[in-house]
């Protein structure tokens, strides 16, 4: 059958306050000694973040500095009439019966 | 001011803790293990309270160097209570030692009574905790961890979806979601068991 709300409802309420009673149980009597034993054995905590965490948080302030060179590039590229095809072109634009191996290999 | 005052000292006590004075985290340790346990005691069987809560304040003390807020201890550690939890049943659910129980005649005859019942007085005569907690184990016991969860908080204990994200450690658009389908899936398994 279906279940109305009205009765998910009811349901709801009768196992919420289930749901909130407690049962009262008390830890052993040794339990916080050996709670305690088990963090002086894990001894004193090392307060200072690791080298590369360190790193990777000093490394974000750089950002903004990247970010400025990588404007000033692309303006001084744009400024500079620069088109990436022609400079394609003219690396392939080779007399390849002059080429020496020296030219090849880009010494 | 009390409570003011409370929250100094635990600042106190974790910036000792942090320098090096191991031994100051007892008092953390006696001031909240009762809070921990009464967390611990709604969502675990009676018996893996203790151990969960041993874990509970080990993790704790390991991630107290990455405490910001410190005055805000305890709820930070309630955060941790709540995700060890969630540790817990996960383990459970993957082990496979989530018993999966046939909910008995008495049961169903009394989820019956419930929806039968109108009057309140009636109402409250039949309001037998033993039920309800076998119905909500044998529910559970149908649930995954993470649906497990969601229903403990947001459905039993009335948490909102922001709370329970923060306790969980979830985006509060996740929470809603898995609670919308948690609450489904319960309904659907309630809905099975009543022949009225």
């Amino acid at each position: 059958m279906t279940l109305s709300t009205a009765g998910h409802r009811k349901i709801k309420k009768v196992l919420s306050v289930a749901w909130a009673e407690q049962t009262e149980s008390k830890e052993r009597q040794t339990w916080q000694a050996c709670t305690m034993r088990r963090i002086r054995r894990i001894g004193p905590l090392n307060n200072h973040p690791g080298y590369f965490l360190q790193v990777g948080q000093k490394i974000w302030r750089l950002a903004p500095v990247a970010c400025i060179l990588i404007i000033a590039l692309t303006a001084m590229v744009i400024h500079a009439d620069f088109i990436p095809e022609d400079a394609v072109l003219t690396v392939f634009d080779y007399n390849m019966e002059e080429l020496t191996l020296k030219q090849v290999v880009g010494l | 001011m009390q409570g003011q005052t409370a929250q100094e000292e635990d600042v106190a006590v974790i910036s000792r803790v942090l320098a090096g004075e191991v031994n100051d985290f007892e008092y953390l340790l006696e001031k909240y293990k009762g809070y921990v346990f009464s967390i611990l005691q709604r969502h675990l069987p009676g018996d893996e309270v203790e151990d969960v809560a041993h874990d509970v304040f080990i993790r704790a003390y390991r991630s107290l160097p990455t405490l910001k807020n410190r005055s805000g201890f305890k709820n930070w550690l309630a955060s941790i209570a709540v995700k060890t939890t969630y540790d817990f049943w996960r383990r459970q659910y993957r082990n496979r030692e989530v018993a999966m129980s046939a909910l008995s005649t008495k049961n169903r005859n009394w989820l019956e009574d419930i929806l039968a019942d109108v009057s309140n007085q009636s109402f409250q005569a039949i309001n037998d905790r033993k039920d309800a907690r076998e119905i909500l184990d044998w529910a559970f016991s149908r649930l995954s961890a993470k649906e497990r969860m969601i229903i403990q908080l947001i459905y039993l204990e009335g948490f909102s979806g922001k709370e329970a994200a923060r306790l969980l450690g979830w985006s509060t658009a996740n929470v809603k979601v898995r609670s919308f389908r948690a609450r489904k899936k319960l309904r659907n398994l309630l809905e099975g068991q009543v022949k009225l």
